[in-house]
């Protein structure tokens, strides 16, 4: 066999691990240790808004001890994931210049805490990112824009996101890609958790049914089509007796498990230095049954990707019987395994 | 979405003087604005309690219902507890127990689905809890 080349760099996120916090079973600094003890590093990702209390001001004291735990464990700060809370006021957006200053605070903290990334969302425009390249540039924090379900590579906003960076071709502006946008069908577990809680059969027939239907059509390109699916799926909801969370199945079937081609991917590996992999559950074969990972790892393996990978289990939303960090054991082995058949050597040490 | 079943569990019901009290843990993956909350509305065995007569009090703050729109400085830290004040005309007893539908809106400050529109969270919860001390 011919000699490996060398790969991306394994991680995770502690966003795989919110239910262990959420609930206070586990504090930031014991989830950090428990990725370091399961090797599930040296790649970490952090959200600022869900580890640390009054994000993004943080006191020399807290900086340093979160320097501190860093250093000791020998892991690499991948991504700070920061948001855009354009909407936080109830009376109005923020400005064009407040949303800047948002930003720029959570892109600074990041610098300080020794994050080379922040991942930022798709209520920036390419106005916004371009006005935050100079913050950027400064802090020497790449910011790479999520792409999530229901957007994909192709959807025109995000098409034009990536002429705005190729434009300005600064290698300060990027995109942060999200497997859950290239699925396959709808998680096996959601479907068990369906029927743990009483939703009948016929409903779940229909409602998979549906989600074959939008993949055969494919990723919405525009709000409406995306409007007109969510309403379709929280009719069915209503129509079963579901009608007081309708719009949360409307969320999960259109918002999460998203219908782009994964060779999507390939219009943007360019500009991505660093990757969300989401997954939502693995099943007893060792396999990821939604987010097809041979095909994904295809493009990325095509390309030649030598950056971070975090593995993102999203399955705790409804998943309360799994446990999350067996969870990432096994997507990374899967990944390690099939980086390894397109000849690449994962990096899981420092 | 987003961890439902985490939002009151079943030592969130507790006696006070007036009534009951409801510990709650943010429905989100991440700590929200107290402004992204946009309806709370709470049933103590059937009977609705009205928006006038809750508060809820988090991280040293108290507020009425009325007045969470405004709170866009402070913060609903993952791990904190907001503690809903359900004032009740008769009294209750710890041990007893009570069916408290519970209902909880927030938008997604981030979310934007078109101008003025944010992608909601909805927690419906019917749950017979017993009160705590």
């Amino acid at each position: 066999m011919s000699e490996l080349k060398v790969g991306h760099l394994q991680g995770t996120t502690l966003y795989s691990y919110t239910r262990l916090f959420h609930e206070r079973k586990a504090t930031f600094e014991e989830l950090v240790r428990e990725v370091v003890r399961r090797g599930q590093g040296p790649g970490l990702e952090v959200i600022g808004f869900q580890s640390i209390r009054n994000w993004p001001n943080m006191d020399a004291t807290s900086i340093g001890k979160f320097k501190d735990l860093i250093a000791e464990s020998g892991l690499i700060l991948t991504s700070m994931a920061i948001n855009a809370d354009l909407g936080l006021r109830r009376d109005r957006l923020l400005t064009h210049d407040e949303m800047i200053d948002y930003m720029a605070a959570q892109i600074n903290m990041a610098s300080k805490l020794g994050f080379p990334l922040a991942r930022v969302q798709v209520s920036l425009t390419p106005d916004v990112m371009e006005a935050l390249l100079p913050v950027a540039e400064k802090a020497n924090v790449k910011l790479g824009l999520e792409i999530h379900s229901h957007h994909s590579p192709r959807n025109p906003e995000m098409v034009a996101h990536r002429e705005r960076y190729e434009k300005l071709d600064s290698g300060y502006l990027g995109f942060v890609p999200d497997w859950g946008t290239t699925c396959v069908g709808m998680p096996p577990t959601l479907i068990e958790k369906y029927r743990k809680t009483g939703v009948p059969e016929e409903m779940i027939e229909v409602l998979t049914e549906l989600w074959q239907v939008h993949h055969a059509e494919g990723a919405p390109h525009d709000g409406p089509t995306q409007g007109k699916r969510m309403g379709q799926v929280a009719g069915i909801a209503a129509k079963y007796g579901f009608g007081e969370t309708a719009i949360d199945y409307a969320i999960n079937h259109c918002g999460l498990f998203g219908h782009a081609d994964p060779e999507e991917w390939a219009d943007i590996m360019h500009l991505v230095w660093h990757t969300h992999g989401k997954f939502f559950g693995m099943d007893a074969t060792g396999n990821e049954p939604t987010t097809p990972i041979p095909a994904i790892l295809k493009v990325y393996a095509d390309a030649g990707y030598t950056g971070s990978i975090s593995s993102e289990y999203e399955g705790f939303h409804w998943n309360n019987w799994s446990d999350p960090f067996d969870e990432v054991d096994k997507h990374q082995e899967l990944i390690r395994k099939t980086m390894k058949n397109y000849g690449y050597q994962v990096r899981t040490t420092a | 979405m987003a961890t439902h079943d985490t939002v009151i569990n079943s030592k969130s019901l507790v006696l006070t003087e007036k009534g009951l009290s409801l510990a709650l843990t943010i429905p989100w993956y991440r700590s929200l604005w107290v402004s992204s909350i946009t309806t709370i509305t709470v049933k103590v065995d059937g009977v609705e309690i009205a928006q006038e007569a809750m508060s809820l009090h988090l991280d040293g703050h108290t507020f009425t219902m009325a007045e969470l729109p405004d709170q866009y400085e402070v913060l609903w830290f993952m791990q904190d507890r907001a503690v809903l004040d359900i004032p009740l005309a008769q009294p209750s007893e710890v041990g007893k127990e009570h069916e408290i539908t519970f209902h909880m809106e927030l938008r997604l400050p981030y979310m934007q689905i078109k101008p003025g529109l944010y992608l909601p969270n909805i927690v419906h919860q019917v749950v017979t809890l017993k009160v705590q001390a």
